[in-house]
C-alpha cells in the first residue's frame, strides 16, 4: 500500500514537472516566444545560422517574373539587380528587400498601422493608439488612389516580390530569426504597407510638436520674452540661406501678439507627454547635410555632389543600398526597406539627395466645444458633429483594446485635456509622393527633376541636384501652409478664422539653380532670407541654428585649389564646431588668467589655440562642451526656475544657444543676464563663472589633469539595435557634436550621418557608406560589416552590375520565371 | 521486481527515438521528445530506459546543432542567442541550453512514462 502510494506520488510529481516543461516551452516571457519553439534547433532561432549564409552563384525560381533577371551581390552585400522590364526589376527588389530586411519592414509597417502591441505586448498600446489617431493608414489609403497606373504597378510588383519571399521562407521554415524570437509570422505585404512606410518617414521628419513646446514657453516666459529668445529669424541663421532672394513679393508681416491660457498649457503638456514615448525609426532630431559645387570649383571641371542624411543610427539601418537596372531605370543609391524607390542616389545623367527642410508643417487647432453640444465643435458659425472612427487593437497576451478617435475638419483630436486639440499635419495630405520619387529616378535634367517633384507634399525636403551637364541646384517643394491672421507657432483657434488658406506657390518655394557662388549648401538651416514673403517657421526647433551650413560653406571656400572627391569626403567628416570657433576668442578674453588656480589655468591653456575641432582625442573639446552647457545653464536656469518653465533647457538648447551667441558676440542689449531675483551680470562675468564651474565639474569626473580629458571620454556614439541591446554597436568614444557637419548630438549620440554619399560627375563615379550592413540577421557577415569603414571615414565605390561582376567576392542569383 | 528489457531492444528504441525527435524538430514539433520518451519508458519499463530516453532526446536536439557546427553556422548563432537571452555572448551557452532543454524534455517524459507504468503495473 505504501509502495503504491509512493508510485502514485511519483507519477503526480512527474506529471507536474512535465506540465511545467511544456508550459515553459510554450509560454514566453514578455514579448518573447516560449523556449521550445525558440530553441528548436531546426526551425527556431538557430535558423539564423543557415539564413546568414552569403549568396553564391545559383539559379532561383521567382514566381511572377516575365523573363529571366539577375541579382549580383558584391562583396559588401550590395545587390545589383538587372531585369528586362520594369515589372521584373521591382519584383526582384521586393524579393531582395524581404530576403534581407523582412523583420525591419514588418516592424515599421506595424508602427505606422498601429499594430505593434499585437506582437510586442501592451506596453506598445500607447504608440498604436497615437499612430491610429494620427492616421498614417488612412492617408496611405488615399495616397494609393493618387498613384498613376504605372506607379501602382511598380508597388504591386514590389509587393509580389516581398510576398514571394515570405511564402518561400514559410515553406522552408526559415523566416528571419527575429520572428522566431517573438513567435509570429508576417502577413502578406500590401500596397498599403509601402504607402505607410513612406508615411512613417514623413512622420519622423515632419510631424512636429514645437507649437506645443512654444505654448509652454510663451505661457511661462511671456509672449514678448519668448519671441525675443526664440525669434523667427535668429542671428545665427542670417548668413546661411541657400535661397537668399530677391523674392517676388514683399516680406511677410511679423507675427501678431500671442496669448496663452492655462487650458492651452495643460493641453500642450498632455500631448507632449503623449508623444515623448514614440519610437523613432528614422530621425530623432532633424539634421542632414547636402551640397553641390559646380565645375568652376572642382578639379574635374564637373560638379561634385554630397549628401549625408542624419537619421537614427540603427542596426539594421534605415537604409538598404541597391543598384537597379531595367529599360526605364538605371539607379544607384539607397532605399528604405519596404519601398521600391531610391530617395538618395543617382542615375546616369543626374544625382540627387535630401535634407529635411524643417519648415512648420504641423498646425494645432484648439477646437471650441461645449458640454451642451457633446461630440460637436463650433466652426464657421455653426456646430458640427465630430467624425468618429473606432479600432480594435490586438494585444499580445491579452484581449483586443477598443480605441475610438474623433476628428474635426482640421484633423484628428489628439488630446482633450485642458483644451480639445486637433492636428492638421501636412503629412496627412494625400499625395503621390512615391510616384514623385519614381519620376525623379528617371529624370535626366533640372526641368525633369523639378517636374518629377512638383506634386511632392511631405516631408518637405531640400532636394540637392547635380548633373553630368554641369548644373547644380536645390529645390524644396512641399506644403508650406499659409494661415491667415494668426500665430501658427501656437495652437490656432479652431472656429474657422485661422484655417489654412493655401500653401506657398510652387514657384516661390525655396530653390536655387546654378548660383553665382558656384555652390549650394543645405543643412536644415532656414533656407530663405529675412524678407521671404511667407512665414515658414521659427527658430524654436523648426530650423537648425545654421552652424553646420556655415562650417560647410567655410570649408568649401577655404580649400586651396580645385575641389576633389577627397576634399568633399573630408567635409562630411568635419568635426569643427562653428559656435566654438566664434565664441572661443570671447571666452578667452572673459576669463582672467591671473585669478585662476593651477587647474583652471591648465584647462584654459588647453583651449587657447584650439581650432574648434571636436576630435575624439581632444581635451579642449571636452572643456568647450562643458563650458557651453554651463554657460547656457548659468544664463537661463534662473529664469527657468523662477517661471517654472515646463520645457527642459536641454530641449531648446539649440535655439537658445543661437540667441546666446548673438548677445555674447554682438553685445546687443538683453535682459537674459539679469534674471529675476538676481543681480545683473555681464556676459563676461557669466562666461567666467561658467568656465570655472565646467572645469571643476570635469576635474571631479575625470581627475585633475586636463590633458587627459579626451572628448571620447565624455562623448560616445551608439548604433542601437532595433531588437536587443546585446546586438547594438557601441557605445564607443567619438568626435563631433550637434553643431558639426559630422553630427553627433548628445553625450551618447544615437543619430548622425546615416548614409554618406559623394557623386563626382567628372569621373562619373560615386561613393557611399553607411554605419551598419545590408543584412538584419545578426549572425550574418553583412550585419555590421560597414560600420568600421564608416567610422574610419572610408567610402566604397557605388559600382554598376558589370563592375561588381568583375571584382572578387561577387555572387549572382539568376532569377527564373 | 523490475523486469529488465534486453539492452539491444532499449538501444534500438533509443536510436529510433533520436530519429523521431530529429524529424519532429524539422517541422517544428519541439515537444515531441516528451511523448516519445514517455512511450519509450512506458513500454520498456526500467531504470535503463529512462537514461536512454533523456540521452536520446539530448541527441535528437544536438544532432541539428552538430550539423550547423559542421557548416560553421552554429557558433555565431549561439553567441547572438545567448546575448539576447541575457547571458554573456559566448558561443557555447545557447547551444548548451538547447541540448539541456531537449534532455529535460526527454527526462521528464521518461520519468512520467516510467512512473505511470509503475502505478499501472507495480509488479513489472
Amino acid at each position: 500500500m505504501v509502495r503504491r502510494s509512493g508510485a502514485l506520488a511519483n507519477a503526480i510529481l512527474a506529471t507536474v514537472v512535465c506540465g511545467g516543461l511544456l508550459y515553459a516551452g510554450t509560454n514566453g516571457a514578455g514579448p518573447l516566444t516560449g523556449v521550445g519553439p525558440l530553441l528548436d534547433p531546426a526551425t527556431g532561432f538557430w535558423t539564423a545560422g543557415p539564413d546568414a549564409a552569403l549568396p553564391h552563384d545559383q539559379s532561383l525560381q521567382l514566381t511572377g517574373l516575365h523573363a529571366q533577371a539577375s541579382v549580383t551581390f558584391d562583396a559588401l552585400g550590395v545587390p545589383h539587380i538587372r531585369a528586362r522590364d520594369d515589372h521584373d526589376l521591382f519584383l526582384a527588389l521586393g524579393y531582395v528587400h524581404a530576403r534581407y530586411r523582412l523583420f525591419e519592414m514588418d516592424l515599421i509597417r506595424r508602427q505606422g498601422e498601429g499594430r505593434l502591441a499585437q506582437v510586442l505586448g501592451s506596453k506598445l498600446l500607447p504608440v498604436d493608439e497615437f499612430e491610429l489617431d494620427l492616421g498614417l493608414s488612412r492617408t496611405a489609403q488615399q495616397d494609393l488612389k493618387r498613384l498613376a497606373p504605372d506607379e501602382r504597378a511598380v508597388l504591386q510588383a514590389y509587393a509580389d516580390g516581398v510576398n514571394a519571399r515570405i511564402h518561400e521562407a514559410e515553406t522552408e521554415r526559415n523566416l528571419p530569426a527575429f520572428f522566431k524570437l517573438l513567435g509570429y509570422e508576417p502577413a502578406n505585404w500590401q500596397l498599403l504597407d509601402t504607402a505607410v512606410i513612406k508615411g512613417i518617414q514623413a512622420q519622423d521628419l515632419a510631424y512636429q510638436t514645437n507649437p506645443l513646446t512654444n505654448t509652454r514657453l510663451v505661457k511661462a516666459l511671456g509672449a514678448d520674452r519668448a519671441s525675443r529668445w526664440f525669434p523667427v529669424l535668429p542671428a545665427s541663421n542670417r548668413d546661411t540661406p541657400y535661397d537668399p532672394g530677391p523674392y517676388q513679393t514683399a516680406a511677410a508681416a511679423p507675427l501678431p501678439a500671442a496669448v496663452v491660457g492655462d487650458g492651452a498649457d495643460a493641453a500642450a503638456a498632455s500631448l507632449l507627454s503623449r508623444t515623448a514615448g514614440l519610437p523613432k525609426f528614422a530621425a530623432e532630431t532633424g539634421a542632414s547635410n547636402n551640397w553641390a559645387v559646380d565645375g568652376t570649383l572642382t578639379a574635374s571641371g564637373k560638379p561634385l555632389m554630397a549628401n549625408d542624411p542624419h537619421l537614427a543610427l540603427n542596426l539594421p539601418s534605415v537604409w538598404f543600398q541597391v543598384d537597379l537596372e531595367s529599360p526605364s531605370y538605371h539607379v544607384r543609391g539607397v532605399t528604405f526597406p519596404g519601398a521600391p524607390v531610391v530617395p538618395i542616389g543617382r542615375n546616369e545623367q543626374i544625382s540627387w539627395g535630401a535634407t529635411d527642410t524643417q519648415n512648420q508643417a504641423t498646425l494645432y487647432y484648439a477646437e471650441k466645444t461645449d458640454p451642451a453640444h457633446p461630440d460637436q465643435y463650433f466652426w464657421q458659425g455653426a456646430w458640427h458633429r465630430m467624425e468618429r472612427i473606432s479600432y480594435d487593437i490586438p494585444v499580445k497576451g491579452g484581449s483586443a483594446e477598443h480605441h475610438e478617435l474623433k476628428l474635426t475638419v482640421h484633423g484628428p483630436i489628439l488630446t482633450q485635456q485642458g483644451q480639445t486639440l486637433a492636428v492638421e499635419w501636412m503629412g496627412n495630405v494625400p499625395s503621390s509622393g512615391l510616384g514623385s520619387i519614381l519620376r525623379m529616378m528617371r529624370a535626366g535634367d533640372w526641368p525633369g527633376f523639378k517636374a518629377a517633384l512638383k506634386d511632392w507634399t511631405s516631408p518637405t525636403q531640400n532636394w540637392v541636384y547635380a548633373d553630368a551637364a554641369g548644373h547644380i541646384g536645390i529645390y524644396a517643394p512641399g506644403l508650406y501652409p499659409i494661415v491667415k491672421a494668426a500665430r501658427p507657432d501656437l495652437p490656432l483657434p479652431g472656429t474657422g478664422e485661422a484655417d489654412v488658406v493655401g500653401t506657398v506657390p510652387l514657384e516661390q518655394v525655396p530653390q536655387v539653380y546654378d548660383p553665382p557662388g558656384h555652390m549650394v549648401v543645405s543643412a536644415n538651416q532656414r533656407p530663405v532670407g529675412g524678407d521671404y514673403p511667407y512665414y515658414i517657421g521659427t527658430s524654436q526647433d523648426d530650423f537648425d541654428p545654421g552652424y553646420r551650413a556655415a562650417e560647410i560653406r567655410t570649408a568649401l571656400q577655404s580649400l586651396k585649389g580645385p575641389l576633389t572627391v577627397l576634399d568633399v569626403q573630408r567635409i562630411q567628416l568635419d568635426d569643427r564646431d562653428q559656435l566654438a570657433v566664434r565664441v572661443l576668442p570671447r571666452l578667452l578674453g572673459a576669463v582672467g588668467e591671473a585669478d585662476l588656480d593651477p587647474l583652471h589655468r591648465q584647462a584654459l591653456a588647453e583651449i587657447r589655440g584650439w581650432d574648434g575641432v571636436m576630435r575624439a582625442s581632444s581635451p579642449a573639446a571636452s572643456i568647450w562642451d562643458a563650458f557651453w552647457r554651463e554657460y547656457l545653464s548659468q544664463t537661463f536656469q534662473p529664469w527657468w526656475d523662477h517661471y517654472r518653465v515646463g520645457v527642459p533647457i536641454t530641449e531648446v538648447a539649440g535655439p537658445l544657444g543661437g540667441a546666446l551667441e548673438g548677445w555674447t558676440l554682438s553685445g546687443a542689449p538683453t535682459d537674459a543676464f539679469s534674471p529675476p531675483g538676481s543681480v545683473s551680470a555681464t556676459p563676461d562675468l557669466v562666461m567666467a563663472t561658467a568656465f570655472g564651474k565646467a572645469v571643476s565639474s570635469l576635474a571631479r569626473r575625470f581627475g585633475s589633469r586636463p590633458e587627459t580629458w579626451a572628448w571620447s571620454r565624455v562623448h560616445q556614439r551608439l548604433i542601437a539595435s532595433l531588437v536587443d541591446t546585446s546586438l547594438s554597436y557601441g557605445p564607443r568614444g567619438a568626435g563631433g557634436d550637434e553643431r558639426t557637419p559630422d553630427a553627433a548630438a548628445g553625450t551618447v549620440s544615437t543619430h548622425g550621418p546615416s548614409w554618406r554619399m559623394v557623386v563626382d560627375w567628372g569621373s562619373g563615379r560615386s561613393y557611399g557608406v553607411y554605419p551598419a550592413g545590408q543584412a538584419e540577421n545578426p549572425v550574418s557577415a553583412w550585419y555590421e560589416n560597414l560600420v568600421d569603414d564608416w567610422w574610419a571615414g572610408r567610402y566604397h565605390e557605388m559600382t554598376t552590375a558589370a563592375e561588381a561582376e568583375s571584382r572578387s567576392g561577387s555572387a549572382t542569383w539568376t532569377l527564373q520565371p | 521486481m523490475i523486469r529488465r528489457q534486453p539492452a539491444r531492444l532499449v538501444a534500438a528504441a533509443g536510436v529510433l527515438m533520436v530519429v523521431v525527435i530529429w524529424a519532429g524538430l524539422q517541422i517544428g514539433i519541439w515537444w515531441l521528445a516528451l511523448p516519445a520518451s514517455f512511450l519509450l519508458t512506458f513500454l520498456l519499463a526500467g531504470g535503463r530506459s529512462v537514461h536512454t530516453a533523456w540521452l536520446a532526446a539530448a541527441a535528437g536536439w544536438a544532432l541539428p546543432l552538430v550539423l550547423l557546427t559542421v557548416r560553421g553556422q552554429a557558433a555565431r548563432s549561439s553567441a547572438v542567442l545567448s546575448g539576447i537571452l541575457g547571458f554573456p555572448s559566448l558561443p557555447v551557452l545557447a547551444a548548451l541550453l538547447t541540448v539541456v532543454f531537449g534532455a529535460l524534455l526527454g527526462l521528464g517524459g521518461g520519468w512520467l512514462g516510467s512512473a505511470i507504468s509503475r502505478v499501472l503495473w507495480p509488479a513489472r
